[in-house]
């Protein structure tokens, strides 16, 4: 139902949908770039950790991604299909 | 101080032409005297300027967008600018070849609208026969993978059926479900003293639809537009005149709302005769209510005015003539009882007046 488009006039990503567009940070439209349709969730995660190295708080960063899926699930942004 | 107002969202109303006669129409009752269409080659102008302001997605709208022809190319050029492309359509006519090549032009969503849950309620209220039209349509376009909204415009005749009418969209496999209480402006407010419910229907449907929102969170998004007229506070209006939406006319007239061109002694002018960008930024008329310098007490010292903009200025003009008013539907506005007066109506359960269905010239009567 979204749409990721990059707005030239606030410089930011933003998730198109019917009713709104949702203005995205660069780390969350990252996030929502790996949302491609082959990884699930813990694999969104998984990509987070290693895009950030070695060094970041792997904890942290779980619990933010899948705070920001549950978020953008909740409004139908983001949805959850079964392998094809 | 607000930024700079940039638009995000062009509504195109593409034609006032429409097969169903719905008695809420929102369009004007002077339907005829905008009859002269915008070509294909406008419109595609007129996307391309809007996108170079900074519009991100198009409603098509109407009346009933498919019936116009170049409604492919249309999309297709939407699409290619990169805005997200809405169809909001009755469902008639259309055949599945038809929502095919619109999904293949880049169409991103579809609102199908019902009149009912009840085939024989919803088609009296269409004036034609539409339920079964409108059942094939959101087959196709679950078939075709594309997002469905079902939207059910709510009032007296059929507000009481909210239960039903969540279980219709559900059965269709709606991802979103809009229920949106009749807003009475155009034909909806001649058919005012018909379509207005009850506090009791209104509070029944209510808690109905936020019982559905818990139970189909994640899955179904289910939201409902109140009516302002119960609520105590007006609505904030297209996010506020002039400062997020651009309304183009079926004749080309560039509005800051479907309704706005019913306001007399405000000029909107064409994208026939002027550049959108400069219509957006100095046209006098989206100047008039732009920002809070117009507002008159209670809104000006009110601490909601950035929330809810004064309401609707279209409102204010039709109920009490003047559209630089606070809108009637605050409990604040000097001029609330002339709402309080038709809720006390409503409320007063003496019988009601026939439907007006929409129609070209002169209103024709039909009782229902």
């Amino acid at each position: 139902m979204a749409r990721l488009r990059w707005d030239k006039i606030d410089g930011k990503h933003v998730l198109l949908s019917p009713e709104r567009g949702l203005s995205l940070s660069a780390t969350a439209t990252e996030i929502v770039q790996l949302c491609d349709g082959t990884r699930t969730a813990s694999g969104v995660v998984l990509a987070c950790i290693e895009r950030y190295g070695p060094s970041s708080d792997a904890a942290k960063i779980e619990a933010d991604v899948l705070a920001l899926l549950d978020e953008l699930a909740s409004r139908g942004l983001v949805v959850e299909h079964a392998p094809e | 101080m607000e930024p700079r107002p940039r638009p995000y969202t062009l509504v195109a109303e593409l034609t006032y032409k429409c097969p169903l006669r719905c008695g809420y129409c929102s369009n004007p009752l002077n339907l005829a005297a905008h009859s002269k269409e915008l070509t294909t080659d406008d419109w595609l102008r007129v996307f391309t300027e809007a996108e170079a302001l900074g519009v991100m997605g198009v409603n098509l709208t109407g009346g009933e967008p498919l019936l116009r022809r170049d409604l492919e190319t249309l999309v297709a050029r939407a699409r290619e600018l990169g805005l997200y492309t809405n169809l909001i359509t009755s469902g008639v006519p259309l055949a599945r070849e038809r929502l095919v090549a619109l999904k293949a032009a880049g169409l991103d969503h579809v609102q199908l609208s019902f009149q009912d849950s009840d085939p024989e309620a919803s088609d009296r209220m269409a004036g034609v026969s539409a339920f079964d039209a409108k059942l094939a349509v959101a087959a196709w376009v679950r078939e075709l993978a594309l997002p469905l909204t079902i939207n059910v415009v709510l009032h007296a005749d059929n507000v009481d059926r909210t239960p039903e009418i969540i279980a219709l969209a559900e059965r269709l496999h709606a991802d979103r479900i809009e229920l949106a209480h009749t807003q009475y402006l155009g034909w909806a407010l001649e058919n005012r003293d018909r379509l207005l419910p009850t506090a009791t229907q209104l509070e029944a449907s209510r808690s109905v639809a936020k019982a559905a929102q818990e139970r189909l969170r994640g899955r179904v998004e289910v939201s409902m537009v109140l009516p302002d007229y119960v609520a105590g506070r007006p609505r904030p209006c297209m996010d506020g005149w002039a400062r997020r939406f651009l309304v183009i006319s079926p004749d080309g007239l560039v509005l800051p709302c479907h309704a706005a061109h019913t306001i007399t002694g405000l000029t909107f002018e064409s994208v026939r005769d002027r550049p959108l960008a400069a219509i957006w930024v100095a046209s006098p008329a989206f100047e008039r209510f732009r920002g809070e310098a117009w507002m008159p007490e209670p809104c000006k010292s009110c601490d909601r005015r950035a929330v809810d903009y004064g309401g609707c200025r279209c409102q204010a003009f039709h109920l009490t003539g003047d559209a630089s008013k606070t809108d009637p539907a605050c409990g604040l506005a000097p001029d609330h009882g002339l709402v309080v007066a038709a809720l006390t109506k409503a409320e007063a359960g003496a019988t009601r007046p026939a439907l007006v269905l929409r129609g070209p010239g002169p209103r024709r009567l039909q009782v229902l």
